[in-house]
């Protein structure tokens, strides 16, 4: 190669040095165009894609369908079919998203919004490109909260305030989302942002109606409406709505208290009808810090244990006097009694146990 | 004159060069790709595959997409779960359907919402460790994709195509049983999640994570977002509030917690959720002013990419839920805003 541009001006050696460089260049694309046109391992995949193509179309989903004709247009160049189709889908693509589109704006401006975002989207379903149907679905349809304002000649932060929020007093909002003091000095032309007037009415949002309502309760309603039961000393409809919201806030300090004193209450009403057990139950609902409930629920504990104590006495001492072993039955009937005071029977089986030995020592 | 006629004459000869090159249609091919894989024909958007005996999804996705976790966007464009050898198959070289619309329908997404767990027991609000596997097992079993929240707002945004059986996963407050019984089982199925917590539980009671143990998730890749700092609900003012106390309550609780957790964990947060779900215009106009990018309600259903990103649907999966009423939570596909 050096040896034949040896003797060649420069400039020339460096254009035959292109020609020579272009040459091959154009063989090797030439080459592997043959190699695309030759291969038909593919050939299936392409016309089944340009028939999924032609499906797509009769359906209406253009769009699916010039992907197919992409597909086919890729997998086999230069065939003008397959160009042709593409551009006809392509026009035919722009003008219906245009229509669909401008459909959607006459619908938003007569604010049938169900029927605008479905024009919107078919548009951009069809042209995922078009950026003024995007804005539409994304933005303006979803409600900004934050609008645009172009400040007038004469205006100050409390004038907007006024004009926009009815209220001087919510100047604070435009220099807080305008990094302003509320004194600045605005000059006209300016644009600044602002809440939308929506901002100030501070109430949550409701569910549409048709919607499953929201998971969470309203827990300021709810407390007021526990304490209303407590006060009307419903214990138990005031525990109720106190452990519901603890569901949602368990660490809510108000109605962790309502809990508390709920139970406590009811268990204290079944402690003076000497139902412990029942009573035992209810106060184990309460926090054990909670004024004298450790002391309670230690004591009913006991009480409970004794009780069960006792009574395994008491069907021993049942066996002991079926047996006709009396002493030993009144023993076991006292510790019953000692155990537990008001233990049904108990009593006066001792006493007829009692009775009964008197009479045989008569007889001896 | 002579070298300067040679010149012109070279450069004529460079541009008819160049013409003549350019006359060739020019071939949509690489040939780096072409000659390393005599079964594949590679062209500007589309790869065709005739799949050999040891393909497989992921690995045609490392092959021709440059990362194995591309798979979904492989087997979404060829409706296929699989690779067989012989199977031919289309590799879409980039993403080829926004925001998951199509002419009859589009995506949605799924956020799903939990509170407390526990080894055994149940209640609304508390997940049993066996209900949690079995939920996490059937989204793997089932072919769903665990999303972060930056890849959710990607797809909100437009911006992403995501896979047609996307999930998000978020647990809420900073409860223990989260640290000690969700993320174990997450860490084993490599799920993203979000931990959206309210700075003052955390440290307040021996039922509540540490800030340690809030740090190590985050070093351990799990997503710390805000829940604001004492769980107030920001859409309602308390009685003998006026309003501008009641908006600097709100922005503290937004801004502060923000603040807390940076400091503790070094992470900006970027999301919110709503402590009971509830929000207002006032309080996603403070959001946003703040540089949040989305927050997130407890109202049920999944989410297209045209939802409000300050009003991002959640369902919370209750501890009563068997996997069928799990499932239900699982919706990905609609079409009632087209129809």
């Amino acid at each position: 190669m050096k040896g034949l541009f040896a003797n060649m001006p420069g400039v020339l050696s460096l254009a035959a040095f292109s020609l020579i460089l272009f040459g091959t260049g154009c063989a090797s694309v030439t080459k592997l165009n043959a190699i695309f046109q030759e291969d038909d391992r593919f050939k299936e995949l392409v016309s089944r894609q340009a028939e999924k193509a032609a499906e797509y179309e009769k359906k209406g989903d253009l769009r699916k369908a010039l992907q197919s004709w992409e597909v086919v247009d890729d997998l086999k160049p230069d065939d003008g079919n397959v160009l042709s189709q593409i551009i006809y889908l392509k026009n035919q693509i722009n003008k219906t998203a245009s229509d669909h589109y401008k459909k959607g704006v006459a619908h938003y401006q007569n604010n049938s919004m169900k029927a605008a975002l479905r024009e919107f989207l078919l548009a951009l379903s069809l042209s995922p490109d078009h950026k003024e149907a995007l804005y539409y679905v994304k933005y303006r349809m979803t409600g900004d909260e934050l609008i645009v304002y172009e400040v007038k000649k004469g205006d100050t932060v409390k004038g907007i305030a006024k004009k926009v929020f009815n209220d001087t007093s919510n100047d604070f909002l435009i220099a807080y989302f305008n990094d302003l003091n509320k004194e600045a000095r605005l000059t006209p032309g300016m644009t600044i942002v602002l809440p939308s007037p929506e901002v100030i009415q501070v109430a949550p949002e409701i569910t549409p109606s048709g919607e499953e309502p929201a998971e969470y309760i309203n827990v300021k309603q709810e407390i007021r409406k526990a304490r209303d039961y407590f006060g009307a000393k419903k214990y138990q409809q005031s525990a109720t709505t106190a452990e519901k919201i603890l569901e949602y806030d368990p660490v809510n300090k108000e109605a962790m208290n309502l809990k508390n004193a709920s139970y406590y209450k009811i268990g204290g009403m079944l402690r003076n009808e000497k139902n412990y057990a029942e009573a035992l139950a209810v106060f184990n609902n309460v926090d054990p810090d909670y004024k004298d409930v450790r002391q309670i629920t230690d004591y009913l504990n006991n009480n409970s244990k004794h009780k069960s104590r006792a009574a395994e006495h008491y069907i021993s001492g049942v066996n002991f006097y079926v047996n006709q072993d009396l002493d030993k039955a009144i023993k076991e009937w006292e510790i019953t009694l000692t155990l537990d005071p008001n233990y049904p029977n108990a009593k006066k089986d001792i006493e007829n146990a009692r009775s009964f030995l008197d009479k045989l020592n008569k007889i001896k | 004159m002579q070298i300067r006629c040679s010149y012109y004459l070279c450069l004529l000869i460079m541009f008819f060069s160049l013409i003549s090159g350019c006359a060739t249609p020019s071939p949509r091919v690489s040939s780096s790709l072409e000659a390393s894989d005599a079964n594949a024909k590679v062209t500007l958007g589309f790869t065709a595959v005739i799949a050999k005996e040891g393909d497989t999804l992921y690995s045609l996705a490392g092959q021709y997409l440059k990362d194995p976790n591309m798979e979904w966007l492989i087997a979404d464009f060829n409706g296929i779960s699989s690779v067989t050898p012989g199977m031919e198959i289309i590799i879409p070289l980039k993403p080829y359907e926004s925001g998951g619309l199509t002419y009859g329908g589009y995506q949605t997404v799924p956020v799903l919402s939990y509170h407390n767990f526990s080894i055994d027991k149940t209640d609304k609000m508390t997940v049993s460790k066996a209900s949690f596997e079995d939920q996490m097992q059937l989204l793997k079993e089932r072919g769903y994709r665990v999303l972060s929240l930056d890849q959710l707002f990607d797809f909100f945004d437009f911006k992403k195509q995501i896979p047609s059986k996307s999930v998000v996963i978020t647990i809420d407050d900073g409860w223990k049983s989260a640290y000690e019984i969700a993320f174990p089982v997450l860490k084993k199925y490599g799920y993203p999640v979000s931990l959206f917590i309210y700075t003052d539980l955390i440290n307040s009671t021996r039922k509540a994570m540490t800030w340690e143990q809030v740090r190590e998730l985050a070093d351990n890749g799990i997503d710390i977002q805000c829940h604001t700092i004492t769980h107030r609900d920001l859409a309602v003012a308390q009685d003998k509030e006026s309003f501008k106390d009641y908006f600097d309550a709100v922005e503290k609780e937004i801004v502060q917690s923000s603040n807390i957790i940076k400091k503790n964990t070094d992470r900006d947060c970027r999301y919110l959720a709503y402590p009971f779900g509830n929000s207002n215009n006032m309080v996603a106009a403070i959001l946003k002013r703040n540089g949040f990018r989305g927050a997130f309600t407890v109202r049920r259903g999944s989410n297209p990419f045209f939802i409000n990103n300050y009003r991002v649907n959640r369902s919370m999966i209750y501890g009563e839920y068997d996997l069928k009423k799990f499932e239900e939570a699982l919706t990905v596909f609609d079409d009632g805003a087209i129809k």
